[in-house]
């Protein structure tokens, strides 16, 4: 634009009376610059660029053609947002198709009718200039790459035009970016996240992008290329921008190959970068690897985990899960005085599968708390059973997650499930991990104590296995205290003995129980009967046992 | 002779007008179509028998004719793009003669405009 508020236009075209028809179709609205062949016209193009709103381009040109002016302008970053709208005789598809391939925005036919070229033309540089508007709207105003969305959306777009390339999406994440902000300054730490878009921005070809993800974390869509490359791209980011923070500041780059099958093509790009960050975790804390690549093992993880949430319901529904009880035996009378209660999976076709497979799958998608609910009601039925048949009952403690408490109606529910079996209260422990009641000590506090107002009872689980405290201890109010023998074991024998001791007194101290899991040997039996631990559960005396098989230890053990 | 004359010789004036919207700019463009190498380019590259450069300049004169409505000459001028197009050498100089007479009644009709 002028200072008239004039828009140029540039005609490119060698016979002189159409660009003399053109121009004066044009120059009454338009400054019109006029050029003779595409060489002409890229001259005029690179020097006054920045004031073309668009071009006008005949194809057949001696000197440098239409489509070679098009090659030219579409591989110069500085020119190719121009705009260009191509003259033709209306006569050949193939040629426009050529056009359209080459980056032209539109045609005007000869015979030159002078409204249709006006209106195209001005059609043009209205939805070019209001695109520059979204333009702004699509980059992340911080650093002038794409933001989320717009980077996604366009990942998306340019691997459904190319299925038969691969790609490799990649995520970078500035470890030790609080860092920066904190100690050098916010305006650092933004250009510090400037210069890491600009640095990989300036390493793409064509089609490949660039987004700003999230706080300090990037990501950029290429063509797929070899580890070697990857990992020096990553060293050249690292060179160039963190270097001189010292070792505290560090990125570090996941690689997702995408691959072509249409299972992984399926995938969002937002899930292909979740995976990508999935090999940045993996190797976070590695001191000398900074570039992490999604490889099998991890495609593997989340294919069982895939098998886990798909089948987790029809499991619920169909009753696949087992509830198998692990004998807890009294020291003092050597006779059964409770049992925990843990979960079996059995798959019609994977067969059993263990807790430790699934459970951490159903924490992390709070699947966890329903499941518990079944073992709290399947316990319940068997404990129901039991006592029909006149066999003496211990108590059972089942595990609860740290998602049981936060549903506000928990207790509640236990109460109304004994009510309904017609249990006990005291015939149920519930066993809390440390982890959990660190997470949120309010809430398990205030959980505890509705519990025990129930008249349930409560077991600290896996005791000393995570930040354990002694405040703790004596804040939260626990039933029993659970010891894993396999832990204390590794401390050697003279700090075995003497942590034990510890432990145990505290325990009896706090006026709780002591239970210790995994005990082994008749030897660490007699330790821990002489040092006064209050039960043992473990392969020594029984592994887990299924209902039926439990039922049957339980009358063998009570004489029965 | 008036520009309407002159266009009941070679071509469309109502058409034309729509484009240019006086007589005199009308005329200053027939002036220029005379200086036009487009035809001289196309008859050289013929007996040249270079069919590149023959289609060229007869895609450009198409062009040309079609802006300033010179029909007669036109029609033919699409013809031979056409031909030469598919790259047929031989029957493009066919149709040649006719189109080499219609050019001269067109250049006549342009060099009689008052």
């Amino acid at each position: 634009m002028d200072d008239t508020g004039r828009r140029t236009v540039l005609i490119i075209e060698d016979n002189d009376i159409n660009r003399e028809m053109l121009s004066l179709i044009l120059e009454n609205d338009y400054n019109v610059l006029q050029a003779e062949n595409g060489r002409e016209g890229l001259d005029i193009l690179s020097e006054h660029g920045d004031r073309i709103s668009l071009v006008l381009l005949d194809i057949n040109m001696p000197v440098m053609n239409g489509y070679e002016f098009m090659d030219e302008v579409r591989s110069t970053p500085s020119l190719a947002h121009v705009p260009i709208i191509v003259t033709t005789s209306n006569d050949a598809v193939d040629d426009e198709i050529q056009c359209l391939k080459k980056g032209a925005s539109d045609f005007v036919v000869k015979p030159y009718n002078s409204e249709v070229v006006r209106h195209r033309v001005d059609n043009m540089i209205h939805l070019r200039e209001a695109s520059s508007l979204i333009q702004v709207i699509e980059h992340d105003m911080l650093t002038g790459v794409l933001n989320r969305e717009i980077f996604f959306w366009n990942a998306e777009r340019i691997m459904r035009d190319a299925p038969d390339q691969d790609f490799d999406l990649v995520c970078t994440d500035i470890s030790g970016f609080k860092f920066v902000n904190e100690v050098y300054g916010k305006e650092e730490g933004d250009r510090l996240l400037r210069q890491n878009g600009r640095e990989i921005a300036g390493r793409l070809g064509s089609g490949e992008i660039v987004g700003r993800i999230g706080g300090d974390e990037f990501a950029f869509l290429v063509k797929h290329k070899t580890r070697e490359a990857h990992e020096a791209l990553t060293a050249h980011l690292n060179e160039a921008l963190t270097g001189s923070f010292g070792s505290k500041v560090l990125i570090k780059t996941g690689v997702y190959h995408t691959g072509t099958s249409r299972e992984e093509r399926d995938l969002t790009a937002a899930a292909m970068c979740d995976r990508a960050r999935q090999a940045i975790d993996i190797i976070k804390n590695r001191y000398n690897q900074n570039c992490g690549f999604f490889d099998d093992e991890m495609r593997r993880d989340l294919e069982f985990e895939k098998f886990i949430t798909d089948n987790m319901e029809q499991a619920l529904a169909e009753e696949q899960f087992q509830v198998y009880y692990q004998p807890k035996h009294r020291l003092d009378s050597g006779l059964p005085g409770g049992a925990e209660a843990l979960v079996r999976w059995i798959h019609p076709e994977k067969g059993m599968m263990k807790p430790g497979l699934f459970i951490p799958i159903f924490e992390a998608n709070r699947f966890i708390s329903r499941l518990d609910y079944y073992m709290y009601e399947h316990v319940c039925m068997d404990l129901k059973r039991w006592k029909e048949m006149g066999i003496p009952l211990v108590p059972v403690s089942i595990n609860a997650s740290r998602h049981d408490f936060e549903q506000p109606d928990y207790v509640s529910q236990l109460d109304d499930l004994t009510h309904k079996y017609g249990i006990d209260h005291e015939l149920l422990h519930i066993e809390v991990t440390e982890s959990a009641y660190t997470d949120n000590s309010v809430m398990i506090d205030n959980c505890i104590s509705e519990l025990h107002e129930k008249g349930f009872r409560v077991e600290l689980d896996d005791f000393g296995t995570g930040y354990s405290n002694l405040v703790s201890l004596n804040d939260f109010h626990f039933d029993v205290l659970k010891l894993d023998m396999g832990l204390i074991r590794k401390l050697g024998t003279d700090r075995e003995k003497n942590i034990l001791d510890f432990v145990i007194s505290i325990a009896e101290w706090l006026n709780m129980e002591t239970v210790a899991e995994g005990a082994e040997s008749r030897e660490e039996i007699e330790t821990l009967k002489a040092k006064g631990c209050t039960s043992v559960q473990g392969y020594y005396y029984s592994k887990p046992l299924s209902g039926k098989d439990f039922e049957a230890y339980l009358k063998e053990k009570m004489n029965l | 002779m008036n520009v309407i004359e002159c266009y009941g010789l070679i071509g469309d004036y109502k058409d034309v007008s729509s484009r240019l919207p006086n007589d005199a700019l009308i005329k200053r463009f027939l002036g220029k179509f005379t200086q036009d190498q487009s035809f001289g380019e196309l008859k050289a590259a013929l007996e040249a028998e270079d069919t590149e450069n023959a289609f060229r300049a007869a895609h450009t004169l198409k062009g040309v004719c079609a802006n300033l409505s010179i029909t007669n000459l036109g029609a033919d001028v699409i013809e031979i793009t056409e031909k030469l197009r598919g790259g047929n050498l031989d029957e493009a100089r066919k149709l040649f003669p006719q189109a080499e007479e219609k050019y001269r009644m067109t250049m006549e009709a342009i060099a009689k405009l008052d």
